[in-house]
């Protein structure tokens, strides 16, 4: 997991297959997925794409074992998540993902550091082992001057840098970021994406984020553009 | 308007419920301290008047005008009398039962006309009573007529049983007098009946006095024709009217305008020198003094529960504000003035003012019966119900207690209402010290109770002579108690983070993530969860601090009742004598001793004994003391009586042992060693209240023996009070039967349950015993329960923990859904990490012990301290002089449990509630991750 993957030969590290989510709302049904099918290689940025209301983000708390979908399967490094029981499921978030969502996604009373180490305690990591890793990953986001500062004490951006920090921490193997972007200005976007980028370069992590921002297309290895619970298409810009 | 405040109510129905329910208990608690306090001085001035009658017999609730006009005196004097006797009931405002009139002339010869030979001239009184024919059974002949005169013109009368006997006269006899009636006309009397009471159990005969058996009976209108219809009185006269009340009738709040009036007869009044000291001033008299320190006691009691219930109004409406806090941001930018913001919450405060006082009134009617049925610390017994009633004071309280809920509730909008937006998002950024932190009032508390403790154990006499004088206690010494608690609560809130700190850095590296959340959660909270721990601090050690109280309290007054008694049943029947037949026959006094194989017949009773009890002299040198005698029969008595361990030198039996082998021995109060120098061995000399004199030789002395007080207090002329050694001799019945000849007895008994007296009462009934004295155990402990004073401290320290731990059970609820509610997407990330359902409940558990256990064992460990220290002052400033025996602080293990238990339920109910909260948790939707 440690040495960069050969990008030319890439293994799925998730499979999705078939996936339909309904919603039983008091209105009636509402198809939010339907029928979606495709692959993520490892180690690559993959954007999923669409507007408001497209389904990315109930797609991505799928993959994230965070929902469960009406019908159909993912699997993450070719295990099966419908058949795992909900404890499974925490630990594989716990040891195998890593989240960074829309708005705020830091546990408010712990500072910048605390939340880094937060999620490798979380994965069992020993204790000696902790300090250095988190500095790694606060350094590698440009935070490590301010990592006694609380979640309140840093703006937007920072808090989304160190969010990306905690996320790939414990070395998950994918990181799912529900539009990191959006409440950012387009330089700090431009600059949270690049770091995500530099992720799947430097620790062979795979990448799902979301955005509506056309501008950061072109930053993805694969594009999947959604359109009203639809795959519209699958774009490899490798 | 009203539409709105009912949306917006609807919107947050369980802050309302919890405001609202914070209001009826204010509102229940303030009003039934009026109605209960009412109620129990009612009853105990009706207690103290029943056990009057019971003790003396005699109706204590009467007033006596005694007039004397001498010959050629001013007739018109006795009708005054007559006519104030008469106004008197309305002045006093009572209720009347009977007016009893005596007229009376002075002793006058008459000759019987029928000549016989055994009749000389015998002395008489001619007088009349009001209403004779009511109260008499006429044993032969009639009673006198309306008229009182016959058609001859010779007035009838009539004459007791005993006055037959005694006077040796007929029925039908006609009597020459020396009197003459207004007209000149010499008065020949013509005896018409012979009567005898009605019954024996009639208070009427009370009045009439001891002579009646020297007096010759008219019609009252017949006796003021004859004798006080002229100008002037041709014989001297004198005329007693008695005013009997029905005391029943009378409520703790007319007790103090019959008191005034009574002084004012007494001392003031027209006929101050002919108006006897009535006999209900002194029961009245120790009512009132009972009455101002029961009020002012309980009244201290019940105000840091008010204050509890009243900070609870002010936590929730806070709260409330805080959730509206969005809402009056935009009104206030959308240009609404501060006022009409405030106005705004007024109204809807006054709304549930009239919710809350609508259900509290009638709650607090019922409070006041729960108060009235208090038997310990939370233990009721519904033996004796009280008649609650509405009064005036009530209503004041409830509209006293409306104003303070609405500016409880009111105040912390102002604050509200002045912030903008901005003012908003600065002041949820704020996060520093609570000001009671940086002024110290933690240590400020601490001193004061420090300072009061100080005072009440310097100043421990001065302070029981003010509770002997009926004034209240001192509140510094209430105060302290709370004071303690208030200030031992905010230290250990203030270093509550610093031992979580001291435990997190211990096992710095030992805790899993659930522990790691938890301690760091906790070292950042701060101000605000420090409002519902002191709560739960105060509340926990209030109860503990009242329950040890109310335990010490009822145990020691139960336990003097226990030891005053002497026995379970002491009774003295009424004894006959054969005085009549000394005089005219010069037979020698002897007593008829009631036949007293007949106690072995009382169901129930498992030992008895005879006890000769007399407030004799002791003689030493010149000087005399009073002193108690005791003769009684060793053996039996050791049977009947015990005393608690302890309390003598030796064990009690072997006091009743050394006098058994003693002759002529005694046993004496140490009294006679401390204050006269008596020595083990030495003879004492003492007199019987009837001059009968005796000496014994000292075999041992006791501190405390059953039935005995050690010592009295009294106040001097000065006012100041001082305790006044008592003394006691116990020797041998026999001894004094043989010295002394039959003496009228006292039976002790010994019952095989000494609950139940039933057995006795039936005997008493089937057998027509006639009492003199007889004092029941079981119903001097029922009226320590029944006491106002403590059951009213009991109960209002009873009912104050359950509404303070129901408030803080609610509060703490409240605090924690909103801590949950506020950190919902906290728990979505930790969820999203992969933190497992069971972690997120270790979480909660863990802030729960940090939180609510570090409370609740604080509240114990603050209200333990409390208790050593202030209980026994307490207890001092309640029973002062009339503690007997010594004084132990006493706690129940069952309190304690009980009080565990409500403590315990409510953590429970509070987990439960939150685990449900936690379940319900959306992870996604907390996030906000669903479909935008």
């Amino acid at each position: 997991m440690e040495n960069i993957k050969d990008k030319n030969t890439p293994a799925p590290v998730m499979e999705i297959e078939g996936v339909t989510r309904v919603f039983h709302t008091p209105g009636g049904d509402f198809t939010a997925l339907n029928d979606i099918t495709f692959s993520v290689p490892e180690g690559v940025l993959a954007i999923l794409k669409g507007h408001s209301g497209s389904g990315k983000t109930t797609l991505l708390n799928i993959i994230g074992a965070l929902d469960t979908p009406t019908s159909g399967n993912v699997r993450i490094k070719g295990r099966s998540l419908r058949d795992m029981s909900e404890k499974e499921k925490d630990n594989i978030r716990r040891k195998r993902l890593g989240f960074v969502f829309q708005s705020v996604s830091l546990i408010p009373h712990l500072t910048a550091f605390q939340n880094v180490e937060f999620s490798l305690r979380l994965a069992g990591v020993k204790a000696g082992d902790r300090r250095a890793r988190v500095e790694e990953c606060l350094k590698m986001v440009g935070l490590f001057n301010r990592r006694d500062h609380m979640p309140a004490e840093m703006s937007g951006g920072e808090q989304q840098r160190v969010a990306i920090a905690r996320a790939m921490a414990h070395r998950p193997e994918i990181i799912l970021a529900d539009e990191p972007t959006a409440e950012l200005d387009s330089q700090m976007a431009a600059e949270v994406t690049r770091i995500l980028k530099e992720l799947t370069e430097k620790e062979g992590v795979t990448v799902i984020m979301t955005t509506h921002d056309v501008g950061l297309m072109e930053a993805g290895d694969i594009v999947v553009e959604m359109e009203s619970g639809t795959l519209l298409r699958v774009t490899d810009n490798r | 308007m009203l539409k709105v405040m009912f949306q917006r109510l609807g919107s947050k129905k369980w802050m309302t419920l919890c405001l609202v329910a914070g209001i009826i208990l204010f509102v229940a608690t303030a009003v039934s301290f009026p109605l209960y306090k009412d109620a129990a001085l009612n009853r105990m001035l009706r207690d103290e008047f029943s056990n009057t009658i019971s003790k003396t017999g005699k109706w204590p609730a009467y007033t006596k005008f005694n007039v004397v006009i001498p010959q050629k005196g001013d007739p018109q004097e006795i009708f005054n009398a007559e006519r104030a006797a008469e106004e008197l009931y309305s002045q006093m405002g009572v209720t009347k039962k009977e007016t009893v009139g005596f007229f009376t002339l002075g002793p006058s010869s008459v000759s019987s006309t029928m000549n016989r030979d055994d009749v000389t001239d015998v002395s008489v009184r001619i007088g009349s009573y009001s209403n004779l024919g009511e109260h008499v059974k006429i044993l032969s002949g009639k009673l006198f007529s309306d008229e009182g005169m016959n058609e001859q013109g010779e007035v009838e009368v009539v004459i007791s049983s005993d006055a037959m006997v005694r006077l040796k006269l007929l029925v039908g006899e006609t009597l020459n007098t020396r009197l003459k009636d207004a007209d000149g006309n010499k008065i020949v009397l013509k005896v018409v009946g012979v009567f005898a009471a009605s019954s024996s159990n009639d208070f009427y005969w009370q009045m009439v006095s001891k002579s009646a058996n020297q007096q010759i009976f008219m019609g009252e209108e017949c006796f003021k024709k004859l004798f006080l219809s002229g100008e002037t009185a041709s014989y001297s006269c004198t005329a007693i009217f008695s005013d009997m009340f029905d005391h029943t009738a009378l409520s703790s709040d007319n007790v103090q305008q019959l008191y005034e009036y009574t002084t004012y007869m007494m001392n003031e009044g027209d006929y101050s020198k002919s108006f006897a000291k009535p006999p209900y001033l002194a029961i009245l008299d120790s009512f009132l003094a009972k009455k101002d320190r029961t009020e002012a006691t309980l009244f201290m009691l019940m105000i840091p529960v008010l204050f509890l219930v009243g900070a609870f109004i002010f936590m929730v409406s806070g709260q409330l504000y805080e959730t509206e806090g969005n809402a009056i941001s935009v009104m206030k930018s959308r240009g609404s003035s501060t006022w009409q913001i405030l106005r705004m919450f007024l109204y809807q405060n006054v709304f549930l003012m009239i919710v809350g006082c609508l259900c509290g009134v009638p709650l607090g009617i019922f409070f006041a019966k729960v108060l009235g049925a208090t038997k310990s610390f939370m233990e009721f017994s519904a033996s004796r119900s009280l008649s609650v009633r509405f009064t005036k004071e009530t209503a004041i309280f409830a509209a006293a207690a409306c104003l303070i809920c609405i500016i409880v509730m009111t105040v912390p909008a102002v604050s509200y209402s002045r912030v903008s937006i901005v003012g908003l998002k600065q002041k949820k950024a704020l996060k520093k010290h609570a000001f009671w932190e940086k002024i110290g009032l933690d240590f400020i508390c601490l001193a004061i109770a420090a300072y009061g403790y100080y005072t009440a154990t310097r100043s421990s006499e001065k302070m029981a002579e003010d509770v002997m004088k009926g004034n209240p206690m001192d509140p510094v010494i209430y105060i302290s108690s709370s004071m303690m608690l208030v200030g031992l609560g905010l230290l250990l809130i203030r270093l509550q983070p610093l031992i979580i700190r001291l435990i997190y850095t211990i096992g710095k590296n030992l805790w899993r993530p659930a522990g790691y959340i938890s301690f760091t959660e906790n070292m950042k909270r701060g101000v605000k969860q420090q409002f519902i721990m002191l709560f739960m601090i105060l509340s926990v050690s209030l109860g503990m601090f009242h329950a040890s109280m109310a335990r010490t309290l009822l145990q020691n007054a139960e336990n003097d009742a226990d030891y005053l008694s002497g026995a379970d049943i002491i009774m003295k029947e009424v004894w006959h004598d054969n005085s009549y037949l000394v005089e005219e026959e010069g037979q020698e006094f002897t007593y008829y001793e009631p036949d007293y194989e007949r106690f072995g017949d009382v169901e129930g009773v498992c030992a008895y004994t005879k006890v000769l009890y007399d407030n004799a002299t002791a003689n030493i040198g010149s000087k005399n003391v009073q002193t108690l005698l005791l003769g009684v029969h060793t053996r039996e008595f050791g049977l009947v009586t015990s005393l608690p361990a302890g309390l003598n030198e030796k064990p009690y039996r072997e006091y009743l042992n050394e006098l058994a082998v003693s002759e002529r021995g005694c046993i004496v109060s140490s009294s006679f060693r401390d204050e006269k120098g008596f020595s083990i061995g030495d003879n004492i000399n003492f007199t019987s209240s009837d001059g009968k004199k005796l000496y014994c030789t000292i075999v041992d002395f006791v501190d405390y023996w059953p039935g005995f007080t050690p010592s009295a207090s009294r106040t001097d002329a000065d006012g100041n009070l001082y305790f006044e050694p008592a003394y006691l001799i116990v020797t041998h019945y026999g001894l004094l039967y043989e010295k002394w000849g039959l003496q009228p007895y006292e039976v002790w008994m010994k019952l095989e349950k000494p609950r139940n007296t039933d057995g006795f009462y039936d005997w008493v009934n089937s057998q027509n015993v006639e009492l003199s004295k007889f004092g029941i155990r079981q119903e001097n402990l029922e009226a320590v329960v029944t006491d106002p004073l403590l059951q009213g401290t009991n109960g209002i320290l009873t009912m104050g923990f359950l509404v303070t731990m129901l408030l803080c059970s609610v509060g703490y609820l409240i605090f924690w859904i909103m801590s949950i509610r506020s950190r919902e997407m906290t728990f979505g990330i930790l969820r999203a990490e992969g933190m497992h359902r069971s972690e997120i409940f270790q979480i909660l558990i863990n802030e729960q012990i940090f939180a609510g256990g570090f409370s609740v064992l604080c509240g114990i460990g603050a209200g333990l301290a409390a208790s050593k220290l202030f209980v026994p002052i307490l207890q001092t400033a309640y029973s002062a002089s009339g503690q007997v025996l010594p004084m132990q602080l006493v706690t129940d293990s069952g309190d304690f449990l009980r009080l565990y238990a409500v403590i315990v339920l409510a953590l429970l109910v509070c987990l439960l509630v939150l685990f449900g909260t936690i379940r319900k948790l959306d992870v996604a939707k907390a996030l906000k991750m669903g479909e935008e």
